[in-house]
C-alpha cells in the first residue's frame, strides 16, 4: 500500500520541476503545466504515485521541515486527484512561510480543481501580492462558471501586477460579459487588458479599442490588435480596418508588427479572396510606411 | 507737575537722553505710575464719544497705495500710486505716483505717509505734497494730529540691535515747522493725542506722556506685568496693550493688569495669536505684506465705566487674509465669510465690518449675518489702506444674492476648510475646530470628506483628525465611511482609518466592528493603519471577533510581510488572549510553539503571557503586602491598645487560671505546713507576657519544685511597658476582721508587726484555710464588692471584706484584685475561691 520513502521523494523531485515551471505559466498555459506535472508515457523509471498514498502524504504537510512540506506538496499534485485539495487547503489557511503558500497556490493551479474555488477566493485577499497573483492565476486555470466573476475582483487590486494577472486571466477564461470592466481597467492603465480584450472582444468591440489609440502607448495596443489579428472568429473586413488603421499610425514599431502578422499568412497564392485581400492590404500598407526614420506618430510608442 | 519740573533738570544729565529743545521727557530717572501726575491727564480727557470723521473733507474717505502690476494682455503696465477714495460716491478724489514705504494716516486735512528716508505730507484734498522731512538712518513709525499740531515718531531698533533711536517731533501740518522735537536711544512707537498730551509708546514698557504743547513728560505709565505695543487714542477713549486691552484712567497707575481696567486677550486660541491693533513701533507698510493681514478688529464703546471695556456691537472680527471670522464677546462664533481677495484693512463698525481688499473692493459685511450689505469697487488693485470712516453706516446697495442667502454658519466654515488656498492652512485648521464644536452630525461627514481630498494639506488633516476625537456626534457617519472600500477601477481610496478609528475608539462606537472587521481582513488596508484598525476591532468587539481575529492571526504569523513589523499581529494576538478564553490561550501557545512563527509575533504573544503571569503576581504581592500592612497596622493598633502594664486584676486572673495546679501543690505544702497563712508569689513580667525571678513564700523546696512547673507555664498579657514587677499572695487563712484591720495598718512593717503580734497575743491568729471560707458569689446585696477588675489601680478591690485571693498590689500602684466576690466576712462563704462562679 505504502510506497517506499525514496521512490515518493524522487517522484516529489520530478514533480517540483514541473511545479517550478508552472509558476510562470499563466491561464492555458496552466493547463499546459498540470500535464506537465503527469507522468510521460513510457517512462517506466519515474515513479508513480496514487490517491492511495493521500493518508500517508497528507501528515507530512504539518511537518516543520519545509522541504518535507514541498516534497508532499508535490505529492499531492502528481496524484492528480480533487480528494487532494482539501488538505492544501487546510495547509494555506494554517498560514505558512511565503514559500510553501505560494508552492501551495500553484499546486492547486496545477490541480485546476473547482474544490479549490472556496480557498482561492479567500486568498484573493491575502496582504502578500504574490500570494493574491498565484491566487488568480490558479482560479483561471479552473474550469467553472463562477470562476470569471471571481477574476474581475482582481483588476480592483490596488497591485499592479495582481490587476495584470487578473486580466490576463480574463483573457483566457473570460467572455464577452467581461469586456465592460476589461475595457474599464484599460482605461485605468491596466495595460494587460488589451491582450484580454484581444482575446475576447468581438468584431463590435474593436471600434471601441481603437478610440485608444492614440491615447494608449501604441506598443500596448498592437498587444490587442495582435490578438484580434490572430484570431479566426475575427471577419476579414475588422481585421483589415485594424491594418489601415494602424497604416495611418505608420511607424517602425507598426511596420514591424505588420511585416510579422505577413508572415502569418500562407506562402503562395490563396485561394480565400478575402485572406487574399487582408494579405494585400496588409503588404501595402507595409509598403507604404517607411523602412526606417519613420518614427510613432501616434501614442509614444515604447 | 511740579515733579516733572523738577526732573526736567536731572533729564538733562541722563545719559539716554539727547533730546534737542526740551530736554525734559525720557528719561530713565522718570518716576513712573506716580497718581498725582496722571490725574490731571486723566482729567483733562474729553468725556468718551462715538467714533466719527475727523477728516477735512467730512465724508469717509480711504486713502491707498496701490500695487504695480506688470503689462498683460488685459492692461498695460502700472505703477505704484496713492490714491483718495470717497467710499459714500465711489470716486477716486486723486491718484499719485507715489511709491509709499508706509500705510498712509488721514490727519485732518492731510495725509501722512513715508518714502524711504524721509516722511511725506501730502494735502487731503489734492494729494500734492506739502512738505517732506528726512529721516536719516529711521524708519517713519507714525503720526497724530491734534488742532494744527502733527506729531510724529521715527525710530529704529525695535527687532533689536545695538542701534536703537527714536525721534519724536511736533511739527505745524501744513508747513513741516517745528515746534519741539526729541531724539533718544530708545525705540518709540506710534504716538497718540488726546486731550493735549500725546502717549508715546516707548521701549515696549512704557507710555511717556507729554504735553503738546512742549513737549515735556508728565507722566510715565510703565506695566509691571505686560507688554505696552501700542496706544491707541479714539474719540471713546485712550488704550493701550499688545494682546490685552487696558484703557487709559486712574487706574492706569497701578502698572498692572489686575489693577488696571483691562480686558484680555480676544481670541487668544485663533492661529497666530492675533493682536486688536497693529503693533505701534514698526511702521505699517505700504506695499503688499504679510504684516497686517491678520488681525482681530473691534472697536470700543463710549463708556466710563472704569471695570470693563465694553466693544461696539459686542462683536470682534477676527481677519485672516481673505477670511473674516466674527465672534461675540464671549468669543462664540457668529458668522463667517470667504472674500475673493486678501483684505488690506478693516473697520468695525455698529452695523458690521467695513473690509478694504487688494482688488479694490470695499465692502460692508453685516453685523449680525456677514451678508455683505454694502459694496463699492475701485479699479485699483491695492497694497494698504488707511481709513478714516467713523461710524459709517452707509445705506444696502446690493441685491439679495441667492447665495449669501443660502450661506448658513455651517456652510461658511466648511467654505474656509475646503477652501484650497494652502496659504491659509492654520485659518483653514481654525474653521475645522471651530465647525467640529459645532452640533450638525453632518459636520462629521464633511469633515470626513475634506479629508479624503488628496489636495488637503497635512497640517489640516492634524487639525481634522484632531477634531473628530473630540467629537460626540455625527458618529453614524464615521461607521457608515467604513462601508467604503479601495477599488482601483472606481477609483476609490480607503476610507481614512487612521482618522476615523482613533474617533470610533474615543466616543467607544461599538457598532463599528463590522465594518473594522471587514477592513482588517481587507488587503487593501493600507499597513500603516492596519495595527489601528485591529486595535479598534479588540478594543470595541467581544468575544465575536475571536473568529476573524484567529484567522488572521493564523494566516500571517509566519507571513514574510510581517518579519520586520508585528504591531498587527501583535494587537491581534492581545485581542485573541483578552477575548478568546482558554480556546484563544491555546491558540496562542500553539502558535507560540511553531518554529515558523515570525520572531515579532512569538515575542508579542509570550510577552501577553508573561504579562498576565507578572500583573498576577504583581496582584498577589499587592495583596501580600496589603495583607501584611494591615496585619501590621491591627499589631500596631492592638500594641497601642495593650496597657501601659498589667493591673493586678489581670494578674490575678492568670492565677486563678491554674488554680487547679496551685492547689495541689499548696495544699501539699499545708500539710506540711499546717500553720501556713499564705504563699506569695513575687516576680517580674516581661512586656511580652513571660515572667522570670521568680521568688516564692515560704521558701519550702518541695512546694517550689511543685509550683515551677507550673509559675513557668504561665503567660501574662503583653503591655507596653518593657517589664514590671509583680507578685500573687495565696490567703490560706482568710476570712477574719482582723485580717481586715491589718490591711489598713499604715505604717513601718514593725509597726505592723508590732501590731499584729499584739492582736494576736503574740501570735497570728491563724483562721480557718482559705478554700473553705472562700464562697463562688456572695448573695446579692450581702456586700458584694462593685470594683470589679481593676486596671492600672483605678479599681478598687471588692469592699465586702473578705481578700480571697486577692492580690496584694504589685508595684507601680497596681490596683487589687476585686473580683466582686467579696464575701460579707468569713462567716457565710464556705467555698473555694477558685469554685466556678454559679
Amino acid at each position: 500500500m505504502s510506497m517506499k520513502r525514496s521512490n515518493l521523494r524522487d517522484l516529489a523531485r520530478a514533480v517540483g520541476i514541473c511545479l517550478t515551471l508552472a509558476v510562470v505559466a499563466t491561464g492555458a498555459e496552466a493547463q499546459r503545466g498540470r500535464r506537465a506535472a503527469e507522468p510521460a508515457e513510457g517512462d517506466s523509471r519515474r515513479p508513480t504515485v496514487t490517491i492511495a498514498e493521500l493518508d500517508t502524504v497528507t501528515p507530512k504537510l504539518e511537518s516543520a521541515d519545509a522541504d518535507e512540506v514541498r516534497e508532499a506538496l508535490d505529492l499531492l499534485v502528481a496524484m492528480d486527484d480533487a480528494r487532494v485539495v482539501p488538505p492544501i487547503a487546510a495547509l494555506l489557511r494554517s498560514g505558512r512561510e511565503d514559500r510553501i503558500t505560494d508552492r501551495a497556490l500553484n499546486a492547486l493551479k496545477v490541480l485546476a480543481a473547482p474544490q479549490s474555488i472556496e480557498v482561492l477566493t479567500e486568498f484573493r485577499n491575502h496582504r502578500r501580492p504574490g500570494a493574491r497573483r498565484r491566487a488568480y492565476q490558479a482560479l483561471a486555470a479552473i474550469d467553472d462558471r463562477r470562476v470569471p466573476g471571481l477574476l474581475e475582483r482582481g483588476l480592483r487590486d490596488s497591485d499592479r501586477t495582481v490587476r495584470g494577472a487578473a486580466a490576463l486571466a480574463l483573457g483566457e477564461v473570460g467572455s464577452r460579459a467581461n469586456l465592460d470592466v476589461l475595457f474599464l481597467a484599460f482605461e485605468r492603465n491596466v495595460v494587460e487588458a488589451a491582450i484580454a480584450i484581444g482575446k475576447v472582444g468581438g468584431n463590435d468591440s474593436i471600434a471601441r479599442y481603437t478610440e485608444s489609440l492614440g491615447r494608449e502607448p501604441l506598443g500596448v495596443m498592437l498587444s490587442g490588435y495582435h490578438e484580434f489579428l490572430r484570431r479566426d472568429d475575427i471577419s476579414k473586413d475588422k481585421k483589415t480596418e485594424i491594418v489601415e488603421r494602424l497604416g495611418e499610425v505608420s511607424g517602425t514599431m507598426v511596420r514591424r508588427f505588420l511585416q510579422e502578422y505577413l508572415g502569418t499568412f500562407p506562402e503562395g497564392r490563396i485561394r480565400n479572396q478575402a485572406v487574399r485581400e487582408l494579405k494585400e492590404t496588409v503588404e501595402q500598407t507595409i509598403r507604404r510606411i517607411p523602412a526606417e526614420g519613420g518614427g510613432e506618430t501616434m501614442g509614444g510608442g515604447q | 507737575m511740579s515733579r516733572a519740573i523738577l526732573f526736567s533738570a536731572m533729564a538733562s544729565l541722563t545719559v539716554g537722553c539727547v533730546s534737542n529743545v526740551p530736554t525734559d521727557a525720557f528719561s530713565y530717572q522718570f518716576p513712573d505710575n506716580v497718581q498725582e501726575d496722571l490725574a490731571p491727564i486723566v482729567a483733562a480727557q474729553p468725556a468718551p464719544a462715538a467714533d466719527s470723521i475727523t477728516n477735512a473733507i467730512g465724508e469717509p474717505l480711504a486713502v491707498v497705495t496701490t500695487h504695480p502690476t506688470e503689462a498683460t494682455e488685459e492692461g498695460p503696465a502700472t505703477q505704484a500710486e496713492l490714491a483718495c477714495l470717497n467710499l459714500v460716491s465711489g470716486e477716486v478724489l486723486w491718484r499719485k505716483p507715489f511709491e509709499a514705504m508706509t500705510r498712509p494716516e488721514i490727519l485732518g486735512d492731510v495725509v501722512v505717509t513715508s518714502i524711504r528716508g524721509s516722511v511725506v505730507v501730502l494735502d487731503l484734498r489734492s494729494g500734492d505734497e506739502l512738505w517732506r522731512e528726512e529721516l536719516d538712518d529711521l524708519a517713519y513709525v507714525g503720526a497724530s494730529r491734534s488742532g494744527n499740531t502733527l506729531v510724529w515718531v521715527a525710530s529704529v531698533g525695535v527687532a533689536g540691535g545695538a542701534n536703537r533711536k527714536g525721534r519724536l517731533a511736533a511739527v505745524d501740518a501744513r508747513s513741516g515747522r517745528e515746534l519741539w522735537e526729541h531724539r533718544i536711544e530708545g525705540v518709540l512707537g506710534h504716538p497718540q493725542l488726546r486731550g493735549g498730551y500725546i502717549f508715546v509708546p516707548w521701549d515696549r514698557q512704557n507710555i511717556a506722556i507729554l504735553k503738546l504743547q512742549d513737549g515735556i513728560e508728565v507722566a510715565r505709565l510703565r506695566t509691571t506685568d505686560d507688554v505696552i505695543g501700542w496706544v491707541r487714542a479714539e474719540p471713546q477713549g485712550v488704550f493701550y496693550g499688545y494682546r490685552g486691552i487696558y484703557k487709559f484712567n486712574e487706574r492706569s497707575a497701578s502698572g498692572t493688569k489686575e489693577g488696571s481696567t483691562y480686558r484680555l486677550a480676544p481670541l487668544a486660541e485663533a492661529p497666530r495669536e492675533p493682536l486688536v491693533q497693529d503693533d505701534g513701533y514698526y511702521p505699517t507698510p505700504g506695499t503688499r505684506s504679510a504684516r497686517g493681514r491678520i488681525r482681530v478688529y473691534y472697536e470700543p464703546e463710549p463708556s466710563t465705566d472704569t471695570e470693563t471695556i465694553p466693544v461696539e456691537g459686542d462683536r470682534f472680527y477676527f481677519v485672516y487674509f481673505r477670511y473674516v471670522f466674527a465672534f461675540d464677546g464671549e468669543e462664540n462664533l457668529s458668522w463667517a465669510r470667504v472674500l475673493p481677495r486678501d483684505i488690506v484693512r478693516a473697520h468695525a463698525l455698529t452695523n458690521g465690518v467695513l473690509t478694504i481688499a487688494e482688488d479694490g473692493n470695499a465692502r460692508l459685511l453685516g453685523h449680525d449675518d456677514g451678508k455683505t450689505v454694502w459694496e463699492q469697487d475701485y479699479d485699483l488693485e491695492l497694497a494698504s489702506a488707511g481709513l478714516d470712516v467713523g461710524d459709517f453706516s452707509p445705506p444696502s446697495n446690493v441685491e439679495a444674492n441667492p447665495a449669501d442667502e443660502a450661506r448658513t454658519l455651517r456652510s461658511s466654515l466648511a467654505e474656509i476648510a475646503g477652501d484650497p488656498d494652502n496659504r491659509l492652512v492654520p485659518a483653514r485648521a481654525y474653521a475645522v475646530e471651530l465647525l467640529a464644536k459645532m452640533e450638525e452630525p453632518e459636520i462629521t461627514r464633511d469633515l470626513l470628506d475634506l479629508y479624503a481630498q488628496r489636495s488637503t494639506p497635512g497640517a489640516l488633516r492634524e487639525a481634522i483628525g484632531n477634531a473628530l476625537r473630540v467629537r460626540e456626534v455625527g458618529t453614524e457617519f464615521l461607521v457608515a465611511a467604513l462601508e467604503q472600500h479601495y477599488d482601483y477601477l472606481e477609483d476609490t481610496p480607503a476610507p481614512p482609518l487612521g482618522l476615523i478609528v482613533p474617533a470610533l475608539l474615543e466616543q467607544r462606537v461599538d457598532g463599528a466592528v463590522e465594518g473594522l472587521v471587514a477592513h482588517m481582513m481587507d488587503h487593501e488596508t493600507p499597513r500603516a493603519e492596519l495595527a489601528t484598525v485591529i486595535r479598534g476591532v479588540v478594543e470595541l468587539g467581544d468575544e465575536n471577533v475571536v473568529p476573524p481575529l484567529t484567522t488572521f492571526l493564523t494566516l500571517y504569523h509566519a507571513d514574510s510581510l510581517f518579519q520586520e513589523n508585528g504591531d498587527a499581529l501583535a494587537v491581534a494576538a492581545e485581542g485573541l488572549f483578552r477575548h478568546g478564553g482558554e480556546e484563544g490561550r491555546e491558540v496562542l501557545q500553539a502558535l507560540m510553539a511553531q518554529p515558523r512563527t515570525r520572531e515579532p509575533t512569538q515575542l508579542a504573544i509570550q510577552g501577553l503571557f508573561d504579562r498576565e503571569q507578572a500583573d498576577a503576581a504583581a496582584a498577589a504581592r499587592a495583596e501580600a503586602e496589603a495583607a501584611e500592612a494591615a496585619a501590621a497596622e491591627a499589631a500596631r493598633a492592638e500594641a497601642a491598645a495593650r496597657p501601659v502594664k498589667l493591673s493586678q486584676a489581670q494578674i490575678n486572673e492568670v492565677f486563678v487560671a491554674h488554680t487547679e495546679h496551685l492547689r495541689g501543690c499548696i495544699e501539699g505544702e499545708l500539710e506540711r505546713n499546717p500553720r501556713l497563712g499564705q504563699v506569695r508569689f513575687a516576680f517580674i513580667i516581661n512586656s511580652d507576657g513571660t515572667s522570670e525571678e521568680m521568688r516564692y513564700a515560704p521558701t519550702s523546696d518541695p512546694m517550689i519544685e511543685c509550683l515551677r512547673p507550673v509559675v513557668e507555664e504561665l503567660r501574662f498579657p503583653q503591655f507596653r511597658q518593657r517589664r514590671q514587677r509583680a507578685s500573687f499572695t495565696v490567703s490560706l487563712r482568710g476570712g477574719g476582721s482582723d485580717q481586715a484591720e491589718e490591711e489598713v495598718v499604715m505604717g513601718p512593717w514593725w509597726q505592723r508587726a508590732q501590731q499584729r503580734s499584739e492582736a494576736a497575743g503574740g501570735e497570728r491568729h491563724i483562721g480557718r484555710p482559705w478554700w473553705q471560707i472562700r464562697r463562688a458569689q456572695a448573695p446579692a446585696g450581702g456586700g458584694q464588692g462593685d470594683g470589679g477588675q481593676g486596671d492600672d489601680g483605678q479599681d478598687g478591690q471588692g469592699d465586702g471584706g473578705g481578700q480571697d485571693g486577692q492580690g496584694d498590689g504589685g508595684e507601680g500602684g497596681d490596683g487589687g484584685f476585686g473580683d466582686g466576690q467579696g464575701d460579707g466576712g468569713d462567716g457565710g462563704g464556705d467555698q473555694p475561691w477558685w469554685l466556678p462562679s454559679e
